[in-house]
């Protein structure tokens, strides 16, 4: 089972929502693993300067860290491997903490990285692992299983568009897996009752290859797939296309949710995707991850033209604004604690012993 | 090995310059690189970056609000579109450290300060850190490629003569500097420790008895203690943990000047700090200076001491702790040419792994006290050592910091030169680029500065063909207690140095007219700073001395065979030097005193 | 007449750290708020130079005085 903490934003309280479902977790006699997607431990923020707080692990916890990271740790880390991934502060290792403290967590970088280091701390013993964002990255969480969203003022300090955008966001992952198995696809396929034509095939959908790849649709389309990146222009032009079609009851295949949300503002991608729906198209995914929950941050750092200050929005009113509107939960991990959090990420779903 | 394919994406509209560079330096390499637009859109880039094949992306960007967002999207967007399977990506640009790389994904940050250097290495998958290239630099030899030849025919002839007198003078005179230098060998070389009593008997009986108090009953000189243990396992700790960020080289290209520093503020321990503060910002090797009252003792302290006043205590264990804790290619010479203890400073310097040593028979009698005939005795002995220990040496031209003129101080240098061919050493042109009271009282350098001292250099060179290493150090006696004056002298001397190619240069801080207190190592920096900035901006292009150098140069040309004849139809050489043929009383220049009656 | 900088070398393993010394020099030598004008860590310490403003432009100059004005330290 792996958990990916992502966060629409710098400062959107990832670490904070990380460190609780650490603590809940170990609280409850669980030992999660951690590992992240980029570099988490600073005292200050790089950009801000702003101070950031910072991991707390527990013994017998398996965390991954940089090898110029491990002196930073206050926690006393001992290497079990070395990754043979790298990052910018060096080579991932990962380790066991023997006396808690506080740690930097670093991690690998890009999806098939992150695929290998979750498989080698699996077979060290890890069942449940946490995978810390960074900034607003996503896409290596594509990984998780279940993801949690942190949000909040840094994202955005207009609610009604917070509102917005995390709904379009939850949307997303909404859809479900197709039908058919469709993970040896590489490039835009069109499917057929009784042919199937491959188009374009790199890893990059641009708006010319599926303008060129939809240019003559084959009798008895059942379904495209876009086993690559798609941009929201992509997905206009995608729309374009359709519309003019007979396209009634055919799937739509994108390769995961994250695609979709690196695809361009959620907001106007969700408004896509809603007309492709509104087309009597099925939109699914080749592989799913789960949102568990959205949590929400009222801090955001205020810019006065020369430094940031530290300032908050209206936090009962924020959440209450979120909740309202999602039916995912939105937790203020700050005002309500971990437990919540805790069983959607790890509760509810078989305890299995391997991922 | 295949050369690499690297995509430069400026994503920085307006700071675009530095990827270009950095871009054209890696198409010198042989990378076959490609630079996109500066404004396209991040989802074109994506595209470009998916439909080739590339081995590394640069991305460039300067930090600001909201750029850590986007360019965390570029990022995923290069992941989602698979491109991070192929290829690296590598993040460029102002105040870009390796943790914000790190937070954002990057496999690599560089910030504007970084060497194309640097990013080569990384590309090519050579190590990477940031010493490398002291590291992996090689000694240098000052001394490589001359030939000694002399290509003036009547001032060989002079030498020629000048030598011989002065090695059949020489021949069966000792002194108790040859013989202490002779038990320093057999005491150095008795492995067991057998003779150790009997030699050191025998060598204190030749020494004086302030360094017999010291061997004898532990009573050091005035202001001289020992360096604690506990000190030296504190700098060797602090050495071994801190190493050079970002080295910095002051040529602008090729091998050559070297740039030399002195040490001597009487501590090895704060004489080392500077050391390598110092390689970092470029220097090429270190000139230990002793304190003058070594000079006038017979004999040497043993032991890592420390001294309250200027100069560092010439001792083996000095000279091997500055060599253990130095680069391996940094240079270490050992001033040798004052005083009373010339031969034996040359076997410890030797034996404390030093690469080069300083003997002059002339200023080291003219103008640093030692008396001529014991001076012509140790420095023949000495030269015979350096030849044997495969050391070259440098000969001071400082007699002209007395008043003596150029050209009778530079014959002085040919004197030395031609004696250390003749027994196989290999020596080294030390002429001065200074203001001197010559210089100052006739006005040789009232017009410009560049003439007289090119004047000494090709005049040099039209007469030998021998490494010149000015100093010492260069800009002397130009320079004022102001920083920006001192290092703006010190920069265009070296500029001028570096354009008539000079294979070496000593430079001064800051500091060198303040003589209250030691050198601090700011104003160390201070004038590397300038050198460093003055070798940027000269590059290849030179200096163009007027008409007026050119007639210097014949006048001294003519004017060094002059004393050289004169120097030849004297006895010897100490007897040239005490009659005053290569500088007398009128020139402010005296034959020394020291270990007068003392050649036996 | 207008500033006040601080030349030196501080000895530190960064040039975070040697910035943070900088800032805490300026504090010590009660010269309050300090500009770091440069700094450049070389691996064994930064070269540093501090900037205090005693006068900017259109402050009250103390070494400008008008008829009958006493002298005034700052």
């Amino acid at each position: 089972m792996i958990i990916g903490v992502a966060g629409t934003a710098k400062n959107t309280g990832k670490t904070t929502t990380l460190g609780t479902l650490i603590q809940t977790a170990y609280a409850r006699g669980h030992l999660p693993g951690v590992t992240g997607i980029g570099y988490d431990g600073e005292e200050r923020d790089n950009v801000t300067l702003l101070p950031k707080p910072r991991i707390i692990v527990k013994p017998g916890m398996i965390v991954t860290t940089s090898e110029q990271c491990l002196s930073a740790s206050t926690a006393r880390l001992r290497v079990l491997q070395h990754s043979s991934t790298f990052t910018a502060l060096g080579e991932v290792v990962i380790t066991v903490v023997e006396k808690g403290g506080l740690v930097v967590v670093a991690g690998p970088n890009k999806i098939a990285d992150l695929d290998r280091v979750a498989r080698q701390m699996q077979t060290l013993g890890v069942s449940e692992l946490l995978v810390d964002g960074s900034l607003n990255r996503i896409a290596p969480m594509s990984v998780a299983d279940r993801v949690v969203f942190a949000t909040g003022g840094s994202r955005s300090t207009n609610i009604g568009r917070l509102v917005e955008e995390t709904l379009a966001i939850e949307r997303i992952f909404r859809f479900g897996l197709s039908e058919e198995d469709y993970t040896d696809i590489s490039g835009i396929r069109l499917v057929a009752k009784d042919v199937q034509v491959q188009c374009a095939s790199s890893d990059f959908h641009s708006v010319e290859d599926i303008v060129l790849a939809l240019r003559q649709l084959p009798e008895g389309l059942a379904g495209i797939v876009f086993p690559g990146m798609v941009t929201s222009d992509g997905l206009a032009a995608l729309c374009v296309r359709l519309r003019n079609e007979e396209a009634r009851g055919i799937a739509v295949v994108f390769d995961n949710p994250f695609r979709l949300l690196l695809a361009g503002e959620p907001v106007r991608v969700g408004g896509l995707l809603e007309e492709l729906e509104d087309l009597s198209i099925r939109i699914c995914y080749r592989h799913r991850s789960e949102l568990a929950a959205i949590t929400f941050n009222p801090y955001y750092p205020a810019f006065d033209g020369t430094t940031y200050r530290a300032a908050y929005l209206d936090a009962a009113f924020g959440r209450s604004a979120l909740a309202n509107a999602l039916s995912t939960p939105v937790i203020d991990v700050v005002a309500e604690g971990g437990e919540a959090l805790y069983a959607k990420c790890f509760g509810n779903l078989p305890v299995v012993t391997s991922l | 090995m295949k050369k690499k394919r690297i995509l430069c994406v400026p994503l920085d509209p307006v700071h675009d310059v530095g990827i270009k560079i950095i871009r054209n330096a890696l198409a010198t390499r042989g990378f076959d690189t490609e630079l996109l637009s500066p404004d396209l859109p991040m989802e074109e880039i994506v595209r470009r970056a998916a439909a080739g094949s590339y081995d590394d992306i640069l991305v460039s960007r300067t930090l600001g609000y909201g750029v850590a967002e986007l360019l965390g999207r570029l990022v995923d967007l290069l992941d989602a579109s698979g491109v991070r399977d192929r290829s690296r990506v590598i993040l460029g640009g102002k105040a870009i450290t390796s943790e914000l790389a790190a937070e954002l994904g990057f496999d690599r940050g560089f910030d504007e300060h970084s060497h194309v250097e640097d990013i080569v290495a990384f590309i090519e998958g050579k190590s990477s850190r940031n010493h490398v290239a002291v590291v992996e630099k090689k000694k240098p030899d000052i001394t490589a490629g001359y030939s000694y030849g002399v290509h003036d025919r009547r001032i060989e002839t002079a030498l020629d003569e000048i030598v011989e007198k002065l090695l059949r003078w020489s021949e069966g005179k000792s002194s108790p500097g040859v013989q202490r230098a002779r038990l320093r060998q057999e005491m150095f070389s008795d492995a067991s420790g057998s003779r150790k009593e009997a030699l050191l008997d025998e060598y204190l009986s030749l020494s004086d008895g302030v360094i017999v108090d010291a061997f004898r009953r532990n009573v050091m000189p005035k202001g001289v203690r020992n360096v604690s243990q506990g000190e030296l396992q504190a700098l060797r700790e602090m050495l071994k943990e801190r190493s050079a960020f970002r080295p910095v080289t002051l040529r602008h290209s090729g091998d050559r000047p070297l740039i030399f520093k002195f040490l001597g503020s009487g501590c090895p321990v704060m004489d080392l700090v500077h050391a390598k503060v110092c390689e970092r910002w470029g220097v090429d090797g270190f000139l230990l200076i002793n304190p003058s009252w070594e000079a006038r003792y017979e004999g040497l302290l043993e032991g890592a001491l420390t001294h309250q006043n200027d100069g560092t205590v010439t001792s083996a264990e000095n000279i091997r702790l500055v060599r253990e804790l130095l680069e391996p290619s940094t240079l270490l010479t050992v001033r040798a040419h004052r005083g009373l203890n010339t031969p034996e400073t040359v076997v410890l310097a030797s034996h404390g792994g030093a690469d080069m040593t300083k003997i002059d028979l002339v200023y080291g009698s003219l103008g640093a006290g030692t008396d001529p005939a014991r001076l012509a005795v140790d420095g023949v002995e000495a030269i015979r050592l350096a030849a044997r220990f495969k050391m070259p040496f440098d000969i001071p031209g400082n007699d002209e910091l007395s008043g003596v003129p150029a050209w009778k101080t530079l014959a002085g240098l040919l004197i030395n030169v031609h004696l250390g061919t003749r027994l196989g050493a290999r020596p080294i042109l030390k002429p001065l680029f200074c203001y001197g009271p010559h210089i100052v009282i006739n006005g040789l350098m009232r017009q410009t500065f560049v003439d007289y001292n090119a004047a000494k250099i090709r005049a040099l060179r039209a007469i030998v063909d021998c490494p010149i290493w000015t100093g010492e150090p260069i800009a002397f006696m130009t320079q004022t207690e102001d920083r920006v004056q001192s290092a703006a002298a010190t920069s265009f001397h070296a500029a001028l140095g570096t354009a008539l190619k000079v294979d070496a240069m000593t430079v001064a801080s800051t500091d060198e007219a303040y003589s209250r207190g030691p050198i601090c190592i700011a104003s160390r920096i201070d004038s590397l700073q300038g050198i460093h900035e003055a070798a940027r901006f000269m590059g290849m292009a030179g200096f163009a001395p007027t008409a007026a150098a050119d007639s210097m140069t014949a006048d001294m040309h003519a004017k060094i065979a002059d004393v050289l004849d004169q120097v030849k139809s004297a006895p010897d050489l100490p007897a040239a030097i005490t009659a005053g043929l290569l500088g007398d009383r009128e020139d402010g220049a005296y034959p020394g005193t020291f270990g007068k009656g003392t050649v036996g | 007449m207008d500033g006040l900088d601080v030349e030196t070398y501080l000895v530190c393993g960064s040039e975070r750290e040697g910035k943070d010394l900088a800032l805490r020099l300026g504090h010590e030598l009660n010269l309050g708020e300090v500009d770091i004008m440069f700094c450049e860590f070389d691996g064994y310490g930064v070269r540093v130079r501090l900037r205090k403003y005693i006068h900017r432009p259109g402050d009250p100059y103390h070494w400008l005085k008008g008829p009958g004005e006493r002298d005034q330290l700052a």
